[in-house]
C-alpha cells in the first residue's frame, strides 16, 4: 500500500510545485509587462510633447519673423532667436524618444529637414529685412515656401502622432492580451494546485482508512492469537497439573514399596541376615526416603512455578507460629534453640508458599550445623524501603561467599548425602517462592560462623 | 462380632502395599480375615455376590471396607458410589486408604459418602499406627451397620 500511495503523493508534489513556480513565473512576467506597458505610455507620452513643442517652436520662427519684418525692431526677433536655439534640442529628443520605431525615425528626419528648410527661409526672409530690402523679405514670405513647409511639418507631426497613439494602442491591446493570458495561466495553475491538493487529501484520507483497516484486521489478528495462545497455556497447564498428579502417585507409589519391603526383610528375617546385609537394606530405604522427599519437593517446586499466587497481607508472627508448631518434632529432635525477636511485623504475600519458604529456612539452619552440636536460631525483621526483610540466623556451618548464589538453584548441594541429607531443593523453593509473591531472597555470612539467610517480601500491595 | 467373624474387604491394586497391609495386620495382632481384589470392577462383583465371589463362604459380606482410588478399571470414587447405591451392603463403613491427599480426591470422596480418608504412610510404622487406629475403633468401637435389605 505504501508504493501505491507513494508514487501519486510525489507526483502530486512535483505537479504542485510546478504549477506554484509557474505562477509565479507568470505574475512576474505581468508584473514586467505591466511595468512596459506604463513605460510606452509615458513614451507616447514625451514623443507627443516633444511634437506640441517642436511645432510650437516653427511657429515661433513664423511669429519671430513676422514682428520683425513689421515693426524692424530686434527685440521681436526673440522668439526666432529662441526657437533657433532650441529646435535642435527637441528634435534630437524625438529621435531618441522614437528610436524603437524605424518609420518614426524616418518621420522625425523629415521633421528635421523641413524644420531647417523654415530656418533657412525665415533666415533669408531677415536677412533681407535688415539689410533694408522689406519687400524683398515680404516677397519672401508671400511666395509661401515657408508655409508650404509648415504645412508639411504640421502633416508630418500629426502623421507622428496619430502613429503614436496607434502604436500604443497597438502595445496597449498586447499588453492586455498578455495579462489576460497571465491571468488565465495564473487561474488554470491556481486550480491545478487546488485539483491537486484536493487530490492528494483523498488519497490521505483513502491511505487513513486503509491504514486504519489494517490496524483494525492487526488488532483482531492479535486478539485472536492472544485468545489461541491463552486457551494453548491453559491447556498445557492443565496437561502438567495431570502430570504432576501422576507423578505424585505413580512415581511414589514403588518408591514406597521399596522402603517398606527393605525395612520388613531387616524387621522379620533381621535375624538371618549379616551386619552388611543390613546395612544393604538400611541403604535401600535410605535411598527410598530420599527418592521420596525428592519428588514430593520437587512437585512443590513446580506448583510454585505454576500457580498464580494470590497474595495478601499476612501477619508474620502468626506465620512463624503456626510453623514452629509444624516443625515442633523435628526442632526437639535436633535440639534446636528458636528465638524470635517479635513483633516481627505485616507483609503481602501467600500464606501457604511463605509457611514452606520459613519452614525449609527454619529446617536448614536446623540440620546444617557441626554434628552433636545444638543449632540457635534467630529470626528477626528489618524495614528497608516499602519492603520488609525477614532474617533467619543460625551458627551453622556457614556458606561461603562463592557459593552464595549457587545455592539457591535447584539441586545444588554443598554436602554429600550421608554427611547431610538433603534433596536440594529446598532453597530453590525458597527462591521460587520469594519470587513468586514480588520479592527476593539471599544469603550473607554470619558474624562468627554461621549464615545469615534473609527473605524480602513487599510490605505494601503493588499498585 | 468376633474379630474372626469381622471380615475386611481390602481394595487395592499394589500388591506390596496389599502385602504390607496383611503384615500390619498381623503385626497389630488383629485376627480379622482379610479379602482383597485388585481392580474396581472385582470390588463390584464381590460386593454383588457375582461370580467367582459367589461363594459365601469362601467370600463374606465384608463388615469394614478399605478402598484405594486409584485402581484398574473402576476407581476407588466409581466403586464408592456403585456402592451407596446398593441397597443393604451400602451401609458398610468404608475407610479411604490411598497415597491422594489432592484436595479434589478428599472432597469428593466424603460428598459420595465414605466413613474416613486416610493417607497411606509412606513407611511401615505409619501403616502399622493407622491399621492399629482402625483396629482400636473401627473394627473394635465402632457399632457395624447390618446389610439387611428389609
Amino acid at each position: 500500500m505504501r508504493r501505491h500511495v507513494h508514487a501519486p503523493l510525489v507526483l502530486a508534489a512535483i505537479l504542485a510545485s510546478v504549477a506554484v513556480v509557474a505562477g509565479a513565473a507568470a505574475s512576474y512576467s505581468n508584473t514586467r509587462a505591466v511595468a512596459e506597458a506604463a513605460g510606452w505610455v509615458a513614451q507616447t507620452h514625451a514623443v507627443q510633447t516633444e511634437l506640441a513643442e517642436v511645432l510650437s517652436l516653427l511657429k515661433d520662427l513664423e511669429v519671430g519673423q513676422g514682428g520683425y519684418l513689421l515693426t524692424d525692431r530686434s527685440e521681436y526677433l526673440e522668439p526666432y532667436e529662441d526657437a533657433k536655439a532650441h529646435l535642435p534640442a527637441h528634435l534630437d529628443e524625438l529621435a531618441r524618444a522614437t528610436a524603437d520605431d524605424a518609420a518614426q525615425q524616418a518621420r522625425v528626419g523629415d521633421l528635421r529637414r523641413l524644420a531647417l528648410e523654415k530656418v533657412a527661409v525665415v533666415d533669408a526672409a531677415i536677412l533681407l529685412r535688415r539689410a533694408g530690402d522689406a519687400s524683398g523679405a515680404l516677397d519672401v514670405v508671400k511666395e509661401g515656401h515657408c508655409k508650404r513647409v509648415m504645412d508639411d511639418a504640421r502633416a508630418v507631426v500629426a502623421a507622428m502622432s496619430s502613429e503614436e497613439n496607434r502604436l500604443l494602442a497597438e502595445r496597449a491591446r498586447n499588453a492586455h492580451a498578455a495579462a489576460h493570458r497571465t491571468t488565465t495561466f495564473l487561474a488554470l495553475s491556481s486550480g491545478l494546485v487546488l485539483v491537486l491538493i484536493f487530490s492528494v487529501y483523498v488519497t490521505a484520507r483513502w491511505a487513513a482508512e486503509r491504514v486504519r483497516e489494517a490496524a483494525d484486521w492487526v488488532a483482531s489478528e492479535l486478539e485472536q492469537r492472544v485468545e489461541d495462545r491463552t486457551r494453548a497455556l491453559a491447556e498445557a497447564n492443565a496437561d502438567l497439573e495431570s502430570f504432576s498428579y501422576t507423578i505424585a502417585h505413580d512415581l511414589r507409589a514403588p518408591v514406597r514399596n521399596m522402603h517398606v519391603l527393605a525395612e520388613a526383610l531387616v524387621e522379620d528375617y533381621g535375624g538371618e541376615l549379616s551386619g552388611e546385609a543390613r546395612d544393604y537394606t538400611r541403604r535401600i530405604v535410605a535411598a527410598a526416603v530420599r527418592m521420596d522427599s525428592l519428588i514430593r519437593d520437587l512437585l512443590d517446586y513446580a506448583r510454585l512455578s505454576r500457580e498464580a499466587l494470590r497474595s495478601h497481607p499476612l501477619d508474620l508472627d502468626e506465620v512463624l507460629s503456626a510453623v514452629l508448631t509444624q516443625m515442633r518434632p523435628e526442632l526437639e529432635e535436633r535440639r534446636a534453640e528458636v528465638s524470635v525477636a517479635r513483633p516481627l511485623g505485616r507483609v503481602i504475600g501467600h500464606g501457604a508458599t511463605l509457611k514452606q519458604v520459613i519452614t525449609n529456612l527454619l529446617g536448614n539452619a536446623a540440620k546444617f550445623v557441626e554434628h552433636g552440636s545444638a543449632p540457635k536460631i534467630h529470626v528477626r525483621s528489618e524495614q528497608r524501603g516499602g519492603r520488609l526483610r525477614l532474617w533467619v540466623e543460625d551458627n551453622g556451618l556457614g556458606v561461603a561467599p562463592e557459593h552464595a548464589e549457587r545455592i539457591f538453584r535447584v539441586f545444588e548441594r554443598l554436602h554429600a548425602q550421608e554427611a547431610y541429607p538433603g534433596t536440594g531443593v529446598g532453597l530453590a523453593i525458597v527462591r521460587r517462592g520469594a519470587e513468586r509473591m514480588g520479592g527476593s531472597c539471599g544469603v550473607e555470612p554470619g558474624p562468627g560462623k554461621g549464615s545469615q539467610f534473609w527473605i524480602e517480601l513487599p510490605m505494601k500491595e503493588a499498585a | 462380632m468376633r474379630l474372626e467373624e469381622f471380615n475386611v474387604l481390602v481394595v487395592e491394586d499394589d500388591s506390596t502395599d496389599a502385602l504390607m497391609i496383611r503384615r500390619a495386620f498381623k503385626k497389630a495382632s488383629l485376627p480379622n480375615p482379610l479379602h482383597f481384589v485388585d481392580n474396581g470392577d472385582a470390588a463390584v462383583e464381590y460386593l454383588s455376590r457375582r461370580p467367582p465371589y459367589g461363594d459365601r463362604c469362601a467370600h463374606p459380606v465384608p463388615a469394614l471396607i478399605l478402598l484405594d482410588l486409584k485402581l484398574p478399571r473402576r476407581s476407588g470414587l466409581e466403586v464408592l458410589q456403585w456402592l451407596r447405591g446398593q441397597p443393604g451392603v451400602r451401609r458398610i463403613p468404608v475407610i479411604i486408604l490411598t497415597s491422594s491427599m489432592e484436595t479434589v480426591d478428599v472432597r469428593r470422596a466424603y460428598d459420595l459418602g465414605c466413613n474416613s480418608y486416610l493417607v497411606k504412610p509412606i513407611d511401615f510404622e505409619g501403616l502399622l499406627e493407622a491399621v492399629r487406629a482402625i483396629g482400636a475403633y473401627w473394627i473394635s468401637m465402632n457399632r457395624t451397620p447390618d446389610t439387611e435389605t428389609e
